[in-house]
């Protein structure tokens, strides 16, 4: 751990209770965060990256959710008395006035469906207002509604004062997906988390939102958590990749590295198609079907989970759990680096 | 799966109040019409299991005979109510236009008028026989299910197999009848359950204004509508049919409920 | 827009109204036992009187020139006498209906107020016991006959613990108390028809709240909301009320025609001097111009509440303003 982390995952377990089975959604995770990096976490649906991204910010269903390991959060703003919060230590929790203090405040959060993250009755500016008095009680109305238009013009959104009253449905998915990010950056976070920020917008709106993004969070020096299935979209703009699949980081890296010299094949497939995808008449390569349970605590536990779609496996891999392999910077967990 | 007590529970007790209702010649003790002079408002006793009434009747018999009032007028006129409703539900959200205009203004109309008076008011002018009652009630209480029905259509007409049965050259009655009506079926059929409850709710208090089953026909409404006059004295007159019409009510209420569970798995509210 | 909107609804008000008398003028019409019947059985009459009574109400036209003739009347207020004691229908209605009004709004009001309490309780304290408890009492109020319910209260609280009166509005020595006493009185004679009339309504309701809070519960800005660092109750009371609360208020509008319709029958159970009993009094006495007035202003004032229901939605909904 160096001076600079401000968010340390240390071998974080999540699992799901429900109907009376337990779900392994997220096993053994290790992710550092250090000060104005900007990560990629990286997997198919079902992978377990919103769980992840939740997990961050103990969002998930109370009820059902157990977790394990470590989570702590450094401050560096210097607004409070304190600056190292545990929020998950072992199976114990951050108290829920200092989570409510740290959402929206330290960590904040972009969500993958803008058409439903926003209260469809409460005007959109009222929406803004409210994560600044909730971290801003020495505000008055003046100051909040400044601050929300100020907000509304840093998102390139035109006429701020007649969005400011706008409600969520006479809006268009771009412009919402922009009162996100305002409120995602409102209190200058140290770590912004977006879930698939621009999945559900349109192609030509994708890029110029993500640019937006990375420009806010270099501008405000907060660090990017980006979330997302699509590995083309994420190469210019973030420092760090982790590839998530199936609940496990199988491998990690520098951006440009993963990209040059994927490791692990389930690496090397995803990437296949990206590059491949520039050349014509080639078809794209695909990968066998094969369901895994999250409950089934026989296979994923003792094998490589990969197992079954991997072209490239060894007799090791059916009877152990692969270990994680640290080939220069990058770190893979698979039994051919051993 | 966990286990759909609601409905269980609400098939037994209906399954229970059919065979008395079936078999009320063999179950019940007394004539349930012949009168006893010398043994009038009675309290309850071996002899005379909920007691006896004014006329000296034994209420238990009269009580098992009116469960098949009950269950006749609930099942008979939500029967009415339950076609009415779905068909004229099916046309105004399928036909949509003027016919829609048409059949809304009439729902509002109905919606917007107290049924139970409504009801009081037709009842008053018809002779109030236990066939006035079923068709009255039958007749009034169909437009919460075309409300529900059409919106129901309007949103299924729009799925792409509607559509792609109709670029098939199939007639709107098939449509209609085979591949939209299926899909609301399972709706219907709660909203009948239920309705059989506010059904016999309603039987029962028209009984006990007088203006529905006539004595001597024994009716839970009516028996408790004597135990109003003979409050201070006959308390058994006032529970009795109370607690029947009620454990009956519950039952229909339980098995709608059940119904919906059993129908929609996930929805767990 | 909002003109508009609410112009279409005057216009849609105005001709449900229409529907509803002239149904109901069509139903008194044709059913047998028409007042007129009444006249042929007395042989007392002479021949002339009857065409003389049957000319001065009318009756002796084609019948859509008499509900044109009723309805020209009835714009002016003027329903005819009654048939019983000869006083104007008008005013025999005046004299019910504020018992009536105030009877339907305290209840409208518990039912409002309580349903969304226990609702919103309910929804927030989902499968604990408070829940259940809730949720049980709802179901019994559901299944509930409710006149059967103020009959066991009447036997219990009048007749047993003697602690409320059991019929009408006021004691006998109404007049010599004091200012403070009649407020009481009145109080005690309205708490049980009041209860009870909204025992039904507040079932439906808690119900309805409790379905659609923990449907907005679980909605995706309920999340965002978390995420933002706003506490539970600030989301439950702010956010995912407003949503329900749009709702409730159409379903109170809609509630009205229930309430009324059960006012027939409990304000006959407890004596109660509203428009209910004179409605059922009118039924079975079979007093026609007073029918015909009872029904019609039942039905404008149960239009009039769904109509303020639509207003008020129109108001509270932003998604309605600018389609």
């Amino acid at each position: 751990m160096t001076e600079n982390t401000i968010l340390k995952i240390e071998n974080l377990n999540v699992s799901f209770k429900l109907n009376k089975k337990i779900f392994y959604i997220l096993r053994d995770i290790n992710i550092n965060i250090h000060k104005k990096e900007k990560i990629a976490i990286v997997g198919e649906s079902g992978c377990g990256k919103t769980t992840l991204a939740n997990t961050i910010l103990l969002l998930n269903d109370e009820v059902i959710t157990d977790y394990s390991g470590n989570l702590e959060f450094f401050s560096t703003k210097g607004c409070c008395k304190k600056n190292k919060y545990e929020l998950i230590k072992q199976h114990k929790f951050l108290s829920k006035d200092e989570i409510k203090h740290i959402r929206g405040n330290h960590i904040s959060i972009i969500f993958q469906d803008p058409f439903n993250a926003l209260n469809p009755v409460v005007a959109v500016g009222k929406q803004i207002d409210e994560v600044i008095l909730n971290h801003h009680k020495e505000y008055n109305k003046k100051e909040v509604y400044n601050s929300t238009i100020k907000l509304l013009e840093m998102v390139n959104l035109k006429e701020p004062e007649l969005v400011y009253k706008k409600y969520p449905h006479q809006l268009s998915g771009g412009q919402i997906q922009r009162i996100c990010i305002a409120i995602a950056i409102a209190n200058k976070p140290e770590i912004i988390i977006a879930d698939e920020p621009t999945t559900a917008l349109d192609a030509d709106l994708k890029d110029s939102i993500l640019k937006m993004l990375k420009d806010l969070v270099d501008k405000e020096t907060s660090a990017l958590v980006l979330i997302t299935h699509d590995i083309s979209i994420i190469k210019n703009y973030v420092d760090y990749i982790f590839i998530l699949y199936l609940g496990e980081i199988i491998e990690a890296g520098k951006t440009i590295q993963v990209f040059e010299n994927p490791l692990h094949p389930y690496t090397q497939f995803l990437l296949s198609c990206y590059v491949d995808a520039t050349k014509k008449g080639k078809k794209l390569p695909t990968l066998p079907y094969d369901p895994i349970n999250l409950y089934d605590k026989n296979f994923i536990f003792k094998k490589c989970i990969f197992l079954n779609r991997c072209s490239k496996k060894i007799k090791k891999c059916e009877t152990l759990k692969p270990e994680v392999f640290k080939i220069e910077s990058q770190k893979v967990k698979c039994w051919l680096y051993e | 799966m966990k286990k759909n007590s609601s409905l269980i529970a609400g098939l037994t007790i209906v399954g229970v109040l059919i065979i008395i209702a079936f078999f009320a010649k063999f179950i019940s003790p007394y004539n349930p019409y012949e009168q006893n002079l010398t043994s009038r408002l009675k309290p309850p006793s071996y002899k005379n299991f909920f007691g006896t009434d004014e006329l000296g009747r034994d209420v238990f018999s009269r009580m098992i005979y009116a469960s098949r009032v009950s269950l006749s007028v609930g099942f008979i006129s939500v029967g009415i109510a339950t076609f009415i409703g779905t068909i004229l539900g099916l046309i105004s959200g399928y036909y949509g236009k003027f016919i829609d205009d048409f059949i809304m203004r009439l729902v509002d109309i109905m919606l917007c008028f107290p049924t139970f008076f409504l009801i009081i008011l037709v009842i008053a002018f018809l002779k109030p026989s236990i066939y006035n009652i079923m068709i009255v009630i039958g007749i009034t209480s169909w437009p919460g299910l075309t409300r529900y029905v059409r919106a129901e259509v309007l949103r299924i007409k729009s799925l792409e197999y509607v559509l792609s049965a109709k670029l098939a050259g199939l007639s709107s009655f098939r449509i209609l009848f085979v591949h939209i009506l299926p899909n609301i079926l399972a709706p219907v059929i709660v909203s009948f359950s239920l309705g059989i409850s506010s059904a016999i709710l309603t039987e029962s208090g028209l009984s006990f204004l007088g203006l529905g089953i006539q004595p001597p026909e024994p009716s839970w409404g009516n028996i408790l509508s004597s135990g109003k006059d003979y409050i201070h004295i006959a308390w058994w007159l006032s529970l009795f049919p109370g607690i029947a019409i009620f454990i009956t009510v519950v039952s229909f209420n339980l098995l709608a409920e059940g119904l919906r569970i059993f129908f929609n798995p996930k929805e767990k509210i | 827009m909002m003109v508009k909107i609410i112009f279409k609804k005057m216009l849609y008000l105005i001709i449900t109204f229409i529907g509803i008398s002239f149904v109901t003028f069509l139903i008194i019409s044709i059913s047998p036992g028409k007042p007129q019947d009444m006249l042929e059985f007395s042989s007392k009459i002479s021949y002339e009187a009857k065409q003389k009574i049957l000319k001065l109400y009318g009756l002796d036209r084609p019948i859509h020139i008499r509900y044109i003739k009723w309805f020209l009347r009835f714009v002016r207020l003027d329903f005819g006498n009654s048939l019983k004691d000869e006083k104007p229908v008008i005013e025999k209605i005046l004299q019910r209906l504020p018992a009536t009004l105030m009877l339907n709004t305290l209840s409208l009001s518990i039912i409002f107020f309580g349903g969304c309490l226990l609702g919103v309780l309910s929804s927030i304290y989902k499968n604990k016991f408070l829940d259940k408890f809730i949720s049980f009492i709802v179901f019994l109020g559901y299944s509930m006959p409710k006149y059967w319910l103020a009959i066991l209260c009447m036997i219990f609280f009048g007749i047993k613990l003697k602690v409320l009166p059991i019929s009408g509005l006021r004691s006998v020595n109404f007049d010599y108390l004091t200012f403070f006493e009649k407020v009481l009185d009145i109080a005690k004679h309205l708490l049980l028809p009041v209860l009870i009339s909204a025992f039904g309504g507040l079932a439906g309701l808690t119900r309805y709240v409790r379905a659609s809070m923990i449907e907005q519960l679980n909605s995706e800005y309920v999340r965002f909301a978390l995420s933002k660092g706003c506490d539970t109750k600030k989301i439950v009371f702010y956010h995912s009320f407003k949503n329900v609360l749009i709702a409730v208020v159409t379903i109170l509008g809609l509630s009205l025609p229930d309430l009324i319709g059960g006012g027939f029958i409990f304000e006959t159970i407890f004596a109660y001097p509203g428009m209910g009993r004179l409605g059922y009094e009118a039924v079975v006495s079979r007093d026609y111009p007073l029918i015909m007035g009872i029904s019609v202003i039942t039905a404008f004032l149960t239009l009039l509440g769904n109509f303020l229901a639509d207003i008020i939605y129109v108001y509270i909904d932003p998604r309605i303003k600018y389609k």
